[in-house]
């Protein structure tokens, strides 16, 4: 069941070209889509888009069947779309627990944010032990920890992760994926990750789709995507067509 | 002694009505990137507004301010959907704003300067001459009243900031834009509601202004100077800064006046400036932003 | 294989004969703006020798007045036009120029068209000790900090004995015949003017000029690329400091006294940005055609309105009209509409 169709997305910055060329894709509810491609590819950018950050050119993009392209991002997250962006964006100036109770913004049901920060507490242990302390002070794997239960303080149905591995160590990095992981087996989360770490993201994930110059070049089941031969062409380009030769 | 003692509460006093002036102003500048060279302006603004009223009705001035604040509100919220929008996304977004603000400034004060002329105006509320005693010391009643309404206000505005959900997402948006956004933070209201609570903060101080200060249009250079070295040296957005700033400017300003002439006592917010920014260039709680 | 070669050469063909029309147009542009150039200039320059026009002092006074509004408004450009770093407080170099030559005249006889040159070294050093501080900030800091250094020399002068305090100081007449009066005055402006426009010429056609943009554009990139921005945007500061130093000084000469009101306020300032905005930023005739239109409305408004309060209402929305909808202002908006006329298109 495609709860995720993506069509003819052409997307840019500004008055700048266009980044995104024409994506054609769709995600199937509760399954894990890892996004890999080469820098330049346009990868965050598509993020972005069906986050709200950012307003299509053509194209649309539906979500449970409602139209979300180049709605704004509060209302994306009502449909049930969250997203974690690369960049840092936590509140600095809060606590651990008041970035927390931030991602809950949308509800007003003091209950349910009190019920379902109890949760993340359980889930990341360690954002109990620092839940009064100043986010900035937090280590990257606990930022990061932190960002993931933020996200699911409102329930999202759709998550949508941007490099989660980004600037931590080995060890962390693979705990990060280790509670992504468990994101969709034990909660049955639709995920939609974006790594660099080309490896480990689709470790964890069911199926791939890759990107290159703003368009969707091909997909496939993530434990065998790494094998397609058209792997080797998008990632070296020419240097490897030149090297062996026309086929 | 008595009069270090004095000088000392008329610098306290005088701090807080710089600190309502300049906190809208770095709200402005924290919510919206904005910074807003016309806000001494809209403050005089303020005060022909309350003074007018004031010599129709009698009103008292303080109470006109509860008028003078959704009045300026609506305005603030007015004035920002006509001129920002198109600037947004700009990558000069903050200094693009200074030339709009600036070119605004020059729009109020020439409608001002026609309409009101550059007589030199003063609400005289029947406290204006009187004071309190306090053994050696006096207390002058306006400056008085006029601080504990700035308490108020600013008290108003940090619970509204830290108690209610529109507060919480204007709190938000100040410190991180992009991830107020994603947890749901509608942040064209926020910067909507920020620009009218900020310029509402103006009106209030205008209301204040017209009985502490003489005024007339051309005045409101000689006040932007003073208030934006007031944030700048607090850090730009930050209003813990901006209170702490106003207030320990103004008790030391209150001493210059009063050792080396009331001529000099301006000098010291642009000195204080420039000390900043050799020390401290992103101000007493200003971010350290990526040039 | 030969037919297909043909195709090539015929494609090639067209290509070469293309680029060859497109460079003779450009060349051919570029002729008429020198020659247009050279024509204003020899009519300004001879202007002054026809005596019989009708209000003769005007328009030497007005001629004066664009020149150096030219002068100032071109070097302004040089920092805010370029680099970004927009300065509120610019007229500050314009006063202390006037006031120092001043000075000099009046304790020791020099007269300013001798020192003009040593006011504007003076206020580009002024200009440098202000950068190292102002620099240490970018964005609405830097501008702060520029209207706060204004406030500061406002301040100080107006209370400081020796600069006359508010009232300022009385300078002797300069001592010209008085059918000849204004003619030093206006080729003296007129000179300054020529040596802005020819500078910002050659800061917008060199690698100075480029480095300058590339810290407009992204200053983060431009330091990672090796520039070193502090360097450069000292050079800009000092370079965009010295010609109003130097106006100020025969400026102050021409109406006989000095006075804070006249050099320090922040009107002053604010007027060399309009300018420079109104022409358009970053541009060569930018500035200068924008100190001609803003002149011109200024006349125009003085002549119809009368009262000089509207005017700043004028003045106010007049820049933000210009920010709101031809951010590229009378050059870049005729230049992004392929409308501008080759006698602006100095760039």
């Amino acid at each position: 069941m495609a709860i995720l169709e993506i069509q003819g997305l052409t997307a840019g910055y500004g008055s700048g070209p266009d980044i995104l060329t024409g994506v054609d894709l769709e995600v199937e509810e509760g399954k894990t889509y890892c996004i890999i491609g080469p820098n330049g590819a346009g990868k965050s950018t598509l993020l972005k888009v069906v986050a709200g950050l950012l307003e299509p050119r053509v194209g649309s993009v539906t979500f449970n069947g409602a139209e979300i392209g180049g709605k704004r991002p509060d209302i994306v997250l009502s449909n049930g779309v969250c997203f974690v962006p690369q960049d840092g964006s936590l509140f600095p100036e809060m606590t651990v627990r008041e970035n927390l109770v931030m991602g809950a913004y949308l509800t007003r049901d003091r209950a349910a944010i009190a019920e379902r920060l109890d949760e993340m507490m359980d889930l990341f242990p360690i954002l109990g032990e620092r839940s009064s302390q100043m986010a900035q002070t937090l280590s990257g794997g606990e930022q990061q920890q932190l960002l993931l239960a933020r996200a699911l303080m409102i329930r999202p149905t759709m998550m949508m992760i941007d490099e989660p591995s980004l600037g931590l160590a080995p060890q962390i990095a693979s705990q990060i994926f280790e509670v992504i992981r468990s994101l969709s087996a034990d909660l049955g989360m639709t995920l939609l990750l974006v790594e660099q770490n080309v490896r480990m993201g689709l470790a964890v994930s069911d199926w791939s789709f890759v990107l290159d110059l703003g368009t969707k070049r091909f997909e496939g089941p993530a434990d065998t995507v790494l094998d397609d031969p058209r792997i080797r062409d998008l990632y070296l380009g020419k240097l490897a067509r030149a090297v062996e030769g026309p086929r | 002694m008595n009069t270090v003692i004095q000088v000392l509460i008329l610098g306290i006093l005088l701090g807080g009505v710089y600190a309502l002036m300049s906190s809208g102003l770095t709200i402005l500048f924290g919510v919206m990137r904005v910074v807003n060279i016309a806000h001494a302006a809209v403050i005089i603004l303020a005060a022909y507004f309350t003074f007018f009223i004031w010599q129709w009705t009698g009103l008292d001035p303080l109470l006109i301010s509860l008028i003078a604040i959704p009045t300026f509100f609506l305005f603030g919220a007015t004035l920002y959907v006509t001129l920002f929008p198109r600037l947004e996304g700009s990558p000069r977004f903050a200094e693009m704003t200074v030339l709009l603000t600036f070119g605004l400034a020059f729009v109020l004060e020439g409608l001002m300067a026609y309409f009101f002329t550059g007589i030199f105006r003063q609400t005289q509320p029947a406290y204006l001459t009187e004071a309190f005693r306090f053994g050696p010391f006096y207390v002058p009643a306006a400056q008085l009243y006029a601080l504990l309404a700035s308490l108020v206000l600013l008290i108003a505005l940090w619970a509204f900031l830290n108690f209610t959900h529109t507060g919480y997402g204007i709190r938000a948006t100040m410190q991180n834009r992009t991830a107020a956004q994603i947890v749901g933070v509608d942040v064209r209201r926020a910067s909507l509601i920020s620009f009218g609570v900020g310029i509402g903060l103006a009106g209030a101080a205008g209301a204040l202004f017209s009985f502490v200060f003489p005024f007339f249009p051309a005045r409101h250079w000689q006040w932007i100077a003073i208030l934006l070295s007031l944030i700048v040296a607090g850090g730009l957005g930050s209003l813990k800064g901006a209170v702490i700033a106003s207030v320990v400017l103004a008790i030391v300003s209150a001493y210059v006046s009063q050792y080396l002439g009331p001529v000099w006592a301006p000098m010291v917010f642009y000195a204080a400036l420039f000390l900043i920014l050799i020390v401290r260039p992103q101000g007493l709680y200003g971010k350290v932003r990526r040039i | 294989m030969t037919d297909g070669l043909k195709d090539l050469r015929s494609e090639t063909d067209a290509e070469v004969v293309d680029t060859v029309a497109v460079e003779e147009a450009l060349r051919r542009r570029r002729r008429v703006r020198n020659v247009g150039g050279l024509v204003i200039l020899l009519a300004v320059l001879l202007l002054p020798l026809f005596r019989s026009i009708g209000a003769y002092n005007y328009v030497l006074q007005v001629g004066v007045s664009v020149f150096m509004w030219i002068a100032l408004s071109s070097s302004w450009n040089i920092l805010g036009g370029y680099t970004g770093y927009i300065s509120l407080g610019h007229n500050v170099f314009y006063g202390v120029g006037a006031y120092f030559s001043a000075l000099l005249l009046i304790h020791f006889g020099i007269s300013p068209f001798l020192s003009a040159a040593l006011a504007g070294v003076v206020a580009l050093c002024l200009g440098l000790i202000a950068g190292l501080v102002t620099f240490r900030t970018h964005g609405p800091s830097f501008i702060i900090s520029t209207i706060a250094l204004l406030f500061i020399v406002l301040l100080w002068f107006d209370s400081w004995a020796l600069t006359g305090g508010a009232n300022g100081l009385s300078l002797p007449v300069p001592p010209f015949p008085r059918e000849w009066f204004r003619m030093p005055f206006y080729y003296a402006m007129l000179g300054c003017a020529v040596f802005a426009l020819f500078l910002g010429h050659r800061v917008q056609h060199s690698k100075f000029g480029l480095a300058l943009r590339a810290i407009g554009a992204d200053q983060v990139k431009a330091e990672v690329a090796g520039i070193n921005t502090r360097l450069f945007k000292m050079l800009a500061f000092a370079l965009s400091a010295f010609i109003p130093g130097v106006v100020g000084a025969i400026f102050a000469y021409s109406i006989s006294y000095v006075r804070p009101t006249v050099f320090f306020l922040i009107a002053v300032g604010a007027q060399m940005v309009l300018m420079a905005i109104i022409g358009g930023r970053g541009t060569v005739a930018g500035p200068a055609i924008g100190a001609a239109f803003v002149i011109l409305l200024n006349e125009m408004s003085l002549t119809y309105l009368g009262a000089t309060e509207l005017n700043l209402v004028f003045s106010g929305a007049l820049l933000i009209v210009v920010l709101l909808f031809f951010p590229g202002g009378i050059v870049g908006s005729l230049r992004e509409r392929g409308k501008l006329p080759a006698i602006l298109d100095w760039d």
